[in-house]
């Protein structure tokens, strides 16, 4: 790897969230925690620190603009929105050639989901007398969540896997972007003892592989779970999906099979598998991702929008080091859909090269 | 570069309003009966001494009682400063007024016939900046970090 340019990193950080303010970006920002709401020097450098933060997906214009021209209202009218949403969705994933999902088929039960955490939330509930196990570099909000609900959980670093453990894992990685090096052996480790496993997708629409081969067969993985929000601008409309071996008869599913599940989300998400190949993203921005790489001295990962390099969080930060969570561990996974989606401004601002 | 000045408590004795003049490095810039607000537009240097003088203060302008209370008064106070958009806030209080051979640190107060003095560098923010970390040491990146901010500033100036 070439070496880091914090300097030019660092500039374009500031470049993005003055631009913010000045209401300049090509395409504005989602999310508060990198929006400045004033001018005020201290706000805007508060904002810099979190531009290349979190997993969100690419702000792409044409996606944005498909997104905000669907009429969802007459969803809420079709009893049959759901069930097209959840049929359709393995339909889609099998059209991409980057991925194949072997042993997909035997994932019978689809089930909406409002997001990904919906999932999740419903597997502690299902798992709640077990001990929750999990790669340093996930996504924090799990710990997060058990502990602050008081749900045991350790490390895979720190502990073997044992009987009465479930693990979620989340594949491409999340702080790698791509699959975990342990993976397969833990995925051993679980088919020997049994141990329930969550395979987490939610990045795998936007990754450049190309032809990989997933082996779902062992039959400890019993739940798969997938999402659109890190591929298309829809994460605030809680897009996702489970698929299981068997039935559960969790909260989440009760409510599909009541057919009360959420209409909106459904018909947001078909529509835009409707329009888009999964792989939309990656045929769009892989170059942009290669260039980036390049200018600023990151290693591309196999996810389109992320890239490896030293913490971000050491450019010119003493203090909240960890977005939201003391177990937010992911700050040398660079986004960098806010460089793909304001390209214009940056290459007018003289920082594309 | 832009002046705001906001003063408060303003109070005239019988029909004599108090009149102040502002100056900026020995060049008067406004003068006037003062007002809530004065908004003024001047040329900075790199270090900056600004004054305003209360000019029209005089012995007779204290009213007192027979046992030497004040009843009425010409006075009046600087509640805050603005420069190029910036309030200096508490820095506004790293001033002095004085008043003859009086020097009264940190006063807002005008009093004493006498003047109120500041001074500042230009860029204001990074003077800002510079002034926040020497009195609470808890900030060694600024300079860096508004380089970064006037970098980013300036280029976004030059589009749209």
């Amino acid at each position: 790897m070439s070496q880091v340019r914090k300097d030019k990193i660092t500039k374009i950080a500031w470049a993005l969230m003055t631009a913010s303010v000045q209401k300049k970006l090509d395409v504005p920002g989602e999310y508060l925690w990198n929006i400045p709401v004033s001018d005020d020097f201290y706000e805007v450098r508060s904002k810099t620190w979190s531009v290349f933060s979190s997993g969100n997906c690419i702000k792409d214009k044409e996606a944005i603009e498909f997104v905000n021209s669907i009429k969802l209202n007459t969803c809420l009218q079709d009893p049959h929105i759901v069930k097209k949403y959840e049929e359709y969705f393995p339909v889609w994933l099998k059209k991409c050639s980057r991925f194949r999902l072997n042993g997909l088929d035997d994932f019978k039960y689809s089930s909406l989901s409002q997001g990904s955490q919906e999932y999740f939330i419903n597997f502690y509930l299902t798992h709640r007398n077990k001990r929750f196990r999990i790669l340093q570099g996930e996504y924090w909000w799990h710990m997060e969540v058990w502990k602050n609900m008081g749900i045991d959980w350790e490390y895979i670093e720190h502990d073997d896997i044992r009987s009465n453990d479930v693990v979620i894992v989340s594949f491409p990685f999340a702080r790698l972007g791509d699959k975990h090096p342990q993976l397969d052996n833990i995925i051993d480790k679980c088919e020997k003892i049994g141990v329930p496993v969550m395979l987490d997708f939610i990045y795998l629409p936007n990754v450049n592989y190309d032809n990989l081969e997933i082996d779902l067969t062992p039959s400890c993985i019993k739940s798969l779970s997938f999402s659109l929000s890190k591929a298309y601008p829809v994460a605030n409309g809680r897009v996702a999906l489970r698929m299981t071996r068997e039935k559960i008869n969790d909260p989440m599913q009760i409510s599909n099979d009541e057919n009360v599940a959420n209409r909106l989300a459904a018909g947001l998400g078909l529509a835009v598998m409707k329009n888009f190949k999964v792989d939309y993203m990656v045929e769009k921005y892989q170059k942009e991702q290669e260039h980036w790489c390049k200018v600023l001295g990151l290693q591309p990962t196999k996810v389109v929008h992320f890239a490896l390099g030293e913490p971000y969080t050491e450019n010119g930060r003493h203090t909240n080091k960890r977005f939201f969570s003391e177990y937010n561990d992911q700050q040398n996974r660079y986004n960098l859909g806010p460089l793909f989606a304001n390209k214009r401004l940056l290459q007018e601002l003289g920082y594309y090269e | 570069m832009k002046l705001e000045f906001t003063f408060k408590n303003v109070n005239k004795v019988k029909n004599k309003h108090p009149i102040c003049r502002i100056e900026l490095n020995g060049t008067t810039l406004w003068q006037g009966d003062v007002k809530n607000k004065v908004s003024l537009d001047a040329v900075s240097e790199h270090t900056n001494t600004l004054r305003i003088f209360f000019e029209n203060k005089h012995g007779r302008d204290t009213v007192l009682d027979e046992n030497n209370n004040i009843t009425q008064d010409l006075n009046f106070e600087l509640e805050r400063l603005c420069i190029d958009g910036l309030d200096l806030k508490y820095l506004i209080w790293e001033s002095k007024y004085v008043a003859g051979d009086t020097t009264i640190p940190s006063c807002l107060f005008f009093g004493p016939k006498g003047f109120w003095e500041i001074q500042f560098e230009h860029p204001i923010l990074r003077w800002i900046l510079k002034r926040n970390h020497y009195k609470n040491n808890n900030d060694p990146e600024w300079e860096i970090d508004y380089n970064y901010y006037e970098e980013a500033c300036r280029k976004l100036e030059k589009i749209r």
